[in-house]
């Protein structure tokens, strides 16, 4: 036998290994034809064919968007939600890193990669909406220091690179590179720390943006406090999306923790305990908000029942439905609360910058399928990416001979 | 130049107020999230169980 032949065959038992699950690669293509990988194949594929069609077309042909209308679907879903869900990266890594509750940490890695996906996903959405992708590095050449735009851009190209490092922590075990995890594993702490600065800062500036805009905001969501209000939805967004996601993935990928199962419903308590506490002051600060403005006349009209549906069905009652669940250690409630607090952040970005956007003009702003395809198709890349990734990685728990990873 | 920050008018006050009224309640919500419920109430969560 040549020595190329000798070489290639670990190469070969490592691709079959981490890559195919261990099974040869007929076996493995045999097993991805399922109905839900057809589906997934097939919104992903549309959504792919769309955005080609929209750098090839333009935004006109693909989106209802107008010069009246610039900011659609993909800036209020695929970036503002995205951005937003994805602060459970942020919210549990200072917990346990920086706070030292250590007992939070069998779910921060699941928790860093939703994020880093998150992130990712919401930059290719910002790229469908901005177009010229290849022009992103003016940004860094001409940088706009007054603009909260520039604040936002910066600030989420940082922390997408320091939730790739952080997430390279799990991948560099998968690959067993003891030296590089090593290394990485001493700069944990201070990214970390940027992590926490740098969302802090983006997320509040995404609201920021829209202090230039009073006259097109509705005003009972247009506040001289909107920064405070993003911010503190972002981190009731991150604790409820780390007990949604957490509750999925310790069901579908229960085989791949190794070592002690965590006492999940003893975490979600807790994290119910501190949901209920940042929704109740959301709450209390969006009412600040009409106070500030002297609005609560608009409060009775049909926009005003719209607002007090977001801010009392979805901050209100499941700030006390976590509340009720953390007392009485009933995590269905937390869990509910958590699903009812996720729908209404989203809810809250898209009335932000879509809905109560423009809200007096006459011809209202709908998406087209188009640009609906291609938000369905980065959500489903999202779930598909963390289903390939959660099956192959250490992310549910650590690889055990690192047994003395932190992080 | 007067301060703005010190001039009282109608939407001031209902801040202020509703800040007082927050905090009077937050305390009475954090007491009852964090305390524990009368002995007797059911939970979901499951007992430890024993190692094997």
């Amino acid at each position: 036998m040549s020595s190329t032949a000798l070489a290639a065959a670990p190469r070969q038992d490592w691709f079959r290994e981490k890559i195919l699950l261990g099974m040869d690669l007929r076996t493995y293509l045999r097993s991805l034809a399922t109905p839900l990988n057809a589906l997934a194949t097939l919104l992903i594929g549309l959504g792919v064919t769309v955005l080609v069609y929209r750098f090839a077309a333009g935004l006109g042909a693909s989106t209802n968007l107008s010069q009246a209308q610039p900011w659609g679907l993909w800036i209020g879903f695929d970036m503002m939600s995205g951005i937003v869900l994805a602060a459970g990266g942020f919210t549990i890594g200072s917990a346990v890193h920086l706070f030292g509750m250590h007992e939070y940490h069998p779910i921060a890695r699941p928790a860093i990669l939703t994020a880093f996906l998150g992130y990712v996903l919401a930059v290719v959405g910002l790229m469908a909406d901005l177009g010229k992708p290849w022009n992103f590095y003016n940004m860094m050449v001409t940088p706009g220091s007054a603009s909260a735009l520039f604040e936002v851009a910066g600030c989420v190209l940082m922390y997408t690179s320091v939730l790739l490092l952080e997430f390279l922590v799990p991948v560099f075990e998968w690959l067993g590179w003891r030296k590089a995890h090593e290394r990485l594993e001493k700069a944990m702490l201070a990214l970390t720390v940027l992590s926490v600065v740098f969302s802090t800062m983006h997320q509040s500036a995404l609201g920021s943006l829209f202090l230039i805009a009073p006259a097109k905001l509705h005003p009972l969501w247009y506040s001289p406090y909107i920064f405070i209000f993003f911010f503190i939805s972002a981190i009731c967004a991150g604790i409820a999306m780390v007990v949604v996601e957490g509750t999925l993935t310790h069901r579908i990928f229960r085989h791949r923790i190794t070592g002690k199962h965590a006492d999940m419903d003893k975490l979600q308590i807790g994290l119910g305990k501190a949901g209920a506490i940042g929704l109740f002051a959301y709450f209390f600060l969006k009412m600040q908000g009409v106070a500030e403005g002297e609005h609560w006349d608009l409060l009775f009209t049909g926009w005003g029942a719209w607002f007090l549906l977001e801010t009392v069905g979805f901050v209100l009652l499941p700030s006390l439905l976590y509340g009720y669940g953390a007392r009485y250690k009933k995590v269905k409630f937390v869990r509910v609360a958590a699903v009812i607090t996720v729908i209404g952040i989203v809810l809250n970005r898209l009335n932000v910058s879509v809905i109560a956007y423009n809200w007096d003009k006459p011809n209202h702003y709908v998406p087209s399928w188009m640009e609906v395809s291609v938000s369905i198709g980065l959500v489903t890349a999202g779930v598909v990416a963390f289903r390939w990734i959660a099956n192959r990685m250490p992310i549910m728990s650590e690889d055990p001979s690192f047994a003395s990873s932190e992080f | 130049m007067e301060n703005e920050f010190l001039n009282i008018y109608a939407a001031k006050l209902v801040e202020y107020g509703l800040a007082i009224v927050y905090m009077v309640i937050f305390v009475g919500f954090w007491r009852w999230v964090q305390g524990e419920p009368a002995p007797g109430r059911a939970s979901d969560t499951k007992p430890a169980g024993r190692a094997s």
